[in-house]
């Protein structure tokens, strides 16, 4: 049950993260300067990697959480390690959705299997093994114990995959397609990622948080309610996001789909003969082709503007999404409470 | 560790009773090769590049039918408890069942490497050794974590599905490390006889990258982990 | 068989062979064993009767080490149940629901294989002698996939007798058996009272329980009652039934 003092330190927090965000969102679309080289869907670096950055805490949790059950044996810390499963698996959702779109806009390629996010596309499975796990067993200190011991084995596996995944990409160069990581970070750029790092780790804490009192609340009902519990929250949670992210992929390869096509270039017709004429169609054609050039960007800058917003929508959708569940399945479970007790 | 003997060798005999695991994971071993000339329709060129990847799928498609069914039999008729009453290390229970299911997954690849290289015609020879090298670095990892994965997964609803699902992403790192040996000894193979009579002087020899040590530092540090963790996946 | 048994009481116990106090033990949200407080003196033949889903075999678990209570303490043979497992094992014979053999070996290398992990020395004699006690002698190379129920169960008990344990820990051990049987395992139990501390479940008042020294009845995952042993059958099912009674009435 949330005391009034407990909600209100909530919302603070959820209103702190929420301005902190807005400036977040203003420093990466709008005090960043816009990339060189691929225009402004480069911003979506600004959100691209903190998910993949949070996943990899996420794992750090999962990994302390799960030691700290088999010493402890309180459910608190099985509580706090699928939360941080769950959690995981939504910010690498951001990562794994983002990348493509970028990819797509800026190199013309979906994937490209590059070792970052091959990297995080592994977490992924890692993940979603876990809660798997969860879903299959049914008593809860049975599932506590197991599912530590899978997180620990998966936790410590993290650090090895990315190794190994970074050693393969040296052995198996491609041609540079993704950004190299880093490379070319203006000051400005190095501030907005280093804030967007914060804030998402902040957000991820918050989230964090919250998914672990709504897992208390769950146990509270289940001793209530003195039967086996039907239903199992994780796979719950994740049936509503993952209609999320079909949507919000589906809707990006439409979008993808409608690039205007480019004509290609006329040949001049003949010039008079003259002694500057060379150089006068030289500098026309290089006008053009400047003109041109810049047409060229503009209209993809603006498929990429229009890209990199479906993108940040994309991810506020996921993450809001994520918090309008968690926060109806508290009010249901809180109602259920109130009923049993 | 006499224990651990005694676990390894009542596996070793009950499977030499009925030899049903071992003819499952070797046909099926088989098969994946048979699947995979049907699907790829490879030629040298092909094996070169890609053999060695077709080689693992293989060797783990099988070592995971295999892996299985090791805790299924204990678990048939209570023998577990039985286990766990007798005054036993849990430890010892883990490396009898590692080492058995490291024996029956080697004994399969015995069948399907000479399958492979016979009726994809990899002129082998003086690569041998690496092959069998990393062929059993390899299998001992991923039976070690499969043994424990196996113990986990057999306390849940979906027992023989959710093994592979768990098994396969945490062994990435190790099968990136046996392909790419693997891959390095295979092209050496086709190599080799060109080398020799001066038509490729000027190609180099492909190495490996240091990923076979990488292999072995991994099976040293899952070793460890699973033979520490596996107690908790058995007792209460 | 010697007198003796080989597993000696740690040096220093108490006369309790088996204390158990405070112990609960939930599944989920389902509480099987409600508070238990139980002691079993050296040499002193206890029978657990309930009903089924009582929380006998639970609690079975737990003295024996398979299950950790999720509050109380255990302590057998005057060791910690829950830390000192491993020790306390060599002292337990378990017999339970389940046969726990492996069906494609033969008895005597199922009971080879156990005796062995046991690190009895001279573990080949053991193995013949449980063997002829249980009358399964001339059934030592069938696989025991072929046993019937009854069998399988006499060979448990002779896995029991094999290393000698000083408690025995049996859950139900009647089940599946037919009558000659069940007076073959009245004759053995009735040969290790004294010896050995016996704790033995059952949901049948008829079966073992006129050699008991105490009948503690278990309801619900709390004892609700204790009988005296010895007394004659139908006085101790009268006495049952009346506490069935009562608790139906609860």
């Amino acid at each position: 049950m949330k005391t009034p003092l407990q909600k209100n330190i909530y919302w603070t927090l959820l209103a702190i993260v929420g301005l902190t965000m807005l400036v977040n969102i203003y420093l990466a679309l709008g005090w960043v300067r816009p990339d060189a080289e691929q225009g402004d869907i480069g911003r979506i670096f600004f959100f691209h990697v903190p998910g993949a950055w949070v996943g990899l805490v996420s794992f750090l949790v999962v990994f302390v959480a799960s030691v700290g059950y088999l010493i402890r044996r309180t459910q608190g810390w099985d509580r706090v390690a699928v939360s941080a499963a769950e959690l995981g698996v939504v910010f690498i959702a951001i990562t794994l959705i983002t990348g493509p779109i970028w990819a797509k806009v800026a190199w013309n390629v979906w994937w490209d299997w590059d070792a970052r996010l091959t990297s995080t596309l592994v977490l992924f499975l890692l993940f979603c093994g876990y809660l798997m796990l969860r879903r299959y067993i049914a008593e809860p200190s049975s599932r506590a114990k197991l599912s530590a011991v899978v997180g620990i084995v998966s936790a410590v596996d993290v650090p090895i995959v990315y190794f190994s995944i970074r050693w393969w990409r040296t052995q198996h160069p491609q041609p540079v397609i993704g950004g190299a990581e880093g490379s070319g970070l203006g000051e400005r750029e190095l501030i907005a990622f280093l804030y967007s790092l914060g804030v998402f780790t902040l957000l991820y804490f918050v989230l964090l948080i919250q998914r672990v009192s709504m897992a208390r609340l769950e146990d509270s009902v289940e001793l209530l309610r003195r039967e086996r519990r039907g239903s199992h929250t994780a796979a719950k949670a994740l049936s509503w996001l993952l209609p999320l992210l079909l949507l919000g992929g589906l809707g990006e390869a439409a979008e993808a789909a409608m690039v205007p096509a480019q004509t290609a270039p006329d040949q001049g017709g003949q010039g008079q003969p003259d002694p500057l004429a060379k150089e006068r169609e030289q500098l026309e054609i290089e006008t053009e082709n400047l003109i041109r050039k810049r047409q060229e960007l503009a209209g993809k800058n603006e498929r990429a503007i229009r890209h990199m917003m479906i993108a940040y929508a994309t991810v506020w959708v996921l993450i809001i999404g994520y918090q309008i569940t968690i926060s109806r399945r508290q009010a249901k479970l809180q109602r259920e409470i109130d009923q049993l007790s | 560790m006499k224990s651990t003997w005694m676990i390894l060798w009542k596996d070793l005999r009950l499977e030499w009773r009925t030899k049903e695991a071992l003819s499952a994971m070797m046909v099926f071993g088989f098969l994946v090769i048979v699947l995979f000339n049907f699907s790829f329709n490879p030629g040298a060129e092909e094996i070169r590049s890609s053999g060695a990847g077709l080689l693992w799928i293989a060797f783990t498609f099988a070592g995971t039918l295999g892996m299985n069914r090791s805790f299924a039999a204990e678990r048939e008729n209570g023998c577990l408890q039985s286990l766990l009453m007798a005054p036993i290390d849990r430890s010892s229970l883990f490396l009898g069942k590692w080492a058995a299911n490291f024996l029956f997954m080697t004994a399969a690849e015995c069948f399907v490497l000479p399958a492979f290289l016979f009726m994809f015609n990899v002129p082998i020879r003086d690569q041998l050794g690496t092959l069998i090298g990393v062929s059993l670095l390899g299998t001992l990892g991923f039976t070690c974590l499969g043994t424990l994965l196996a113990g986990v997964s057999m306390n849940t609803r979906m027992r023989e599905v959710l093994l592979p699902v768990l098994l396969f992403p945490i062994s990435i790192p190790l099968l990136l490390w046996a392909v790419e040996t693997t891959s390095a000894a295979i092209q050496n193979a086709y190599l080799d006889p060109l080398m020799m009579h001066g038509q490729a002087a000027d190609v180099a020899r492909a190495t490996d990258g240091g990923a076979l040590k990488f292999l072995v530092a991994f099976d040293m540090i899952f070793g460890a982990v699973c033979t520490i963790v596996f107690p908790f996946v058995v007792e209460d | 068989m010697s007198d003796v048994p080989l597993s000696e009481p740690a040096p220093g116990a108490a006369a309790l062979a088996i204390a158990v106090s405070g112990v609960r033990r939930y599944f989920g949200a389902y509480e099987v064993l409600a508070g238990i407080d139980l002691e079993v003196r050296n040499g002193e033949f206890v029978t657990l009767l309930g009903r089924n889903g009582a929380g006998k075999t639970t609690l079975l678990n737990i003295i024996g080490g398979l299950l950790k209570p999720n509050e109380g303490e255990v302590f057998v043979a005057g060791l910690d149940a829950k830390s000192q497992g491993a020790k306390i094992r060599p002292r337990l014979g378990w017999l339970s629901h389940q046969p726990g053999f492996y069906g494609d070996l033969t008895a005597h290398e199922n009971l080879a294989f156990f005796a062995r992990l046991y690190d009895l020395k001279d573990w080949r004699a053991a193995v013949e002698r449980g063997l002829e006690q249980v009358g399964l002698a001339d059934r030592r190379s069938d696989r025991v996939r072929t046993f019937s129920r009854g069998m399988l169960q006499r060979l448990a008990i002779a896995r029991i007798l094999v290393h000698e344990p000083s408690i025995l820990l049996l859950d139900e051990p009647h089940t599946g058996l037919d009558l000659p049987a069940i007076e073959l395992l009245n004759t053995l139990l009735e040969q290790f009272r004294g010896d050995r501390t016996i704790l033995m479940t059952t949901h049948d008042l008829g079966l073992g329980s006129s050699l008991a020294d105490r009948v503690i009845v278990l309801a619900e995952g709390r004892i609700v009652q204790e009988l005296d042993g010895g007394q004659e059958l139908s006085a101790l099912r009268e006495q049952y039934l009346a506490i069935l009674s009562q608790e139906v009435a609860r």
